[in-house]
């Protein structure tokens, strides 16, 4: 179970909350027990596994030995679970062990803890994806039997980013239930007589009856099969993860589809230059102006080279939207050491609604930047005297620490033009308080200086 | 308005079944100069009134509440309460981001106890993430009944803006 997939709501919660603000009384519980009960169903019907409901988790003070973490490595634990094996580890010191963390002193643990941890890790997350499964198996089975059910799964839906739920679904659809496709076939047959499961034995139907139910029996399974795919695909988007809100590790793309992307970035030559007028605004402090200069000086394979102001060379994937992230790293990430996760595919074809997932990780330090997209407005609009399209782009960005500690929050927006570049940029930062940083908030603003920036079209 | 002491109490007897109270109890007092102040009394006096008869493990709870009658603060307003050792929901948020099941977990706790706090016809009226207390062991707790009052007296607004009802707004 990865960071990602706990931070996206349960069915059902998004609904709840705008019940609960609704302006309109009638919409809103009655009661704070009302409330409860609408909570505890959204808990029930996420079905999170027990291990990840300890109220433990939420205890701050305990600090781990660095010993610890090195035992961690030796168990190729994923660094987005680390958080959660250690609260895991600090759920069975409380719970098994009745040790409270409060000590303050780093704590190790023995080496059994660990093993049994991720033991428990592994199996809830199993369970988690089983249980989901098994949910969608249930909608399709209702969307089956009344095509106007709509399942409130799934829905790829920007403002409720409930695209992915609990854990990732088994590669192949389980094996379906033989009484319900019995049920199907009387059903089909407009027959009334007793529940009579396909592979129980009539005794008195001849071969051909038995051939010819079996032929149908094939054909319906077939056609169940199929239409329980297609269910699945609507249900989950799409077989690819990437589309499914899941960030896969951006590999290079073939040189035709590099071109192809590139024609239709017109912008994207080398001799590019970007010059934003920007300004940094801080709380009791003066504003600040500065130049923010982006130079995109060569395109190699499927990498755009830039020179930020003059001095910084950032490296982006033509893949890759010219994010903040990139150019204006939030936290302390290093300059060599980035693997980008993203799951888009097509950066030339946006629409309303999609959502973008970026992970930058610095995978020398550990230090984490995630970056969730919404793609708000497209509309048509002129740039430079050409036709362009212009789309508004929402994001939400937040910076981990090695220790999983969040220490950066931002909200976004972009102004994207079907050229391939960015005018406008608003960067709303929140650096949290942490031992090196005493934190502040500011915001930073750039609107495209055109008469300044060269366009080689 | 006051100061919050952290206190011993002397009349902890940890083998004694009937001691209910526990051995630290959180005190605050009113300070001198806001005791002429009739608006700030009755606050003092509202949430000690508010909270005297709410007995839930979510809602901080009161053991006594008066006038010192002896020491160097003869005469000055005190409400003796559970001492909640832990981090206010506000602080949580800020050092750990808390998922689903914490949010929804807390949550939960948190409207068991407003609806306790309602079921004795109290209104919080200042429900905000800085005024509940995560205990380490996770049990959200709700605190501060400074504007509190009763629902027979109606529901106008108050509180801290950003954390008031959407349709106020």
């Amino acid at each position: 179970m990865n960071q990602a997939t706990l931070d996206i709501a349960p069915p059902g919660f998004i609904k709840l909350i705008n019940q609960v603000t609704s302006k309109d009384p009638a919409k809103r519980p009655a009661t704070a027990a009302e409330f409860v009960q609408k909570l505890l169903k959204v808990r029930a019907d996420a079905q999170w596994p027990a291990l990840l409901n300890r109220k433990s988790r939420l205890d701050l003070n305990v600090m781990w030995s660095t010993d610890l973490l090195q035992k961690m490595k030796v168990h190729l634990i994923a660094d987005e679970d680390l958080i959660f094996i250690l609260q895991g580890v600090e759920d069975h010191l409380i719970t098994e062990k009745d040790i409270r963390l409060k000590s303050g002193q780093p704590i190790d643990v023995e080496e059994s803890v660990i093993t049994q941890t991720l033991n428990a890790f592994k199996s809830a997350r199993y369970e988690a994806a089983m249980a989901r499964h098994a949910r969608l198996k249930t909608d399709m089975l209702a969307a089956a039997a009344n095509p106007t059910i709509k399942t409130e799964r799934p829905t790829l839906n920007t403002k409720t980013q409930s695209a992915s739920l609990m854990g990732t679904p088994p590669p192949a659809i389980a094996p379906i239930d033989k009484n319900v496709i019995s049920d199907r076939i009387r059903a089909t047959n407009g027959t009334q007589s007793r529940k009579i499961p396909i592979n129980e034995s009539s005794g008195s139907s001849s071969v051909f009856m038995r051939l010819f139910t079996g032929a149908l029996f094939i054909a319906l399974t077939f056609g169940i099969f199929s239409f329980f795919t297609e269910k699945f695909r609507e249900v989950i988007g799409t077989r690819l993860p990437a589309e499914n809100g899941e960030a896969v590790l951006i590999t290079s793309p073939s040189q035709s589809r590099v071109n192809e992307i590139l024609k239709h970035f017109t912008a994207l030559k080398p001799g590019l230059r970007l010059v934003y007028d920007a300004r940094v605004m801080e709380k009791n402090k003066p504003t600040e102006e500065i130049q923010d200069r982006r130079d995109l000086f060569a395109i190699q394979k499927d990498r755009l080279l830039w020179m930020q102001n003059e001095r910084k060379r950032v490296s982006t994937s033509v893949l890759a939207l010219p994010l903040d992230v990139f150019f204006f790293p939030i936290s302390q990430l290093s300059e060599n050491t980035i693997a980008e996760s993203s799951n888009i595919l097509s950066p030339e074809n946006i629409e309303v609604g999609q959502l973008n997932v970026w992970k930058i990780k610095d995978t020398a330090t550990g230090i984490v930047e995630n970056t969730l997209c919404r793609t708000v407005l497209k509309t048509p609009t002129k740039f430079q005297e050409q036709d362009q399209i212009l789309w508004r782009i929402e994001c939400d960005r937040e910076a981990v620490d090695a220790a999983g500690v969040l220490t950066h929050r931002t909200k976004e927006s972009y102004d994207y033009l079907s050229s391939g570049i960015v005018t406008n940029y608003e960067i709303n930062v929140d650096e949290f308080k942490t031992g090196t940083s005493p934190g502040r908030q500011y915001l930073r603003t750039g609107t495209l200086n055109t008469t300044l920036s060269t366009f080689k079209n | 308005m006051g100061e919050v002491f952290l206190c011993l109490n002397p009349l902890f007897d940890g083998d004694d079944p009937h001691c209910k109270e526990p051995r630290t109890v959180a005190v605050k007092t009113l300070s001198p100069d806001l005791m002429q102040d009739r608006e700030v009394l009755k606050r003092f006096e509202a949430e000690a009134r508010a909270l005297t008869p709410i007995q839930h493990r979510n809602v901080v709870r009161l053991y006594d509440w008066g006038k010192f009658t002896q020491g160097a603060q003869v005469g000055q307003h005190y409400i003796s309460m559970e001492f909640v050792e832990g981090l206010s929901l506000h602080k949580l948020g800020r050092l750990r981001r808390l998922s689903f099941p914490d949010v929804i977990d807390v949550a939960i706790q948190i409207c068991e106890g407003l609806d306790a706090v309602h079921k004795h016809g109290v209104i919080h009226r200042d429900l905000k993430p800085a005024n509940i207390m995560i205990t380490h062991d996770g049990v959200a707790k709700i605190i501060d009944f400074g504007i509190a009052k009763p629902t027979s007296l109606g529901t106008n607004e108050s509180g801290y803006p950003r954390y008031r009802s959407a349709w106020i707004h």
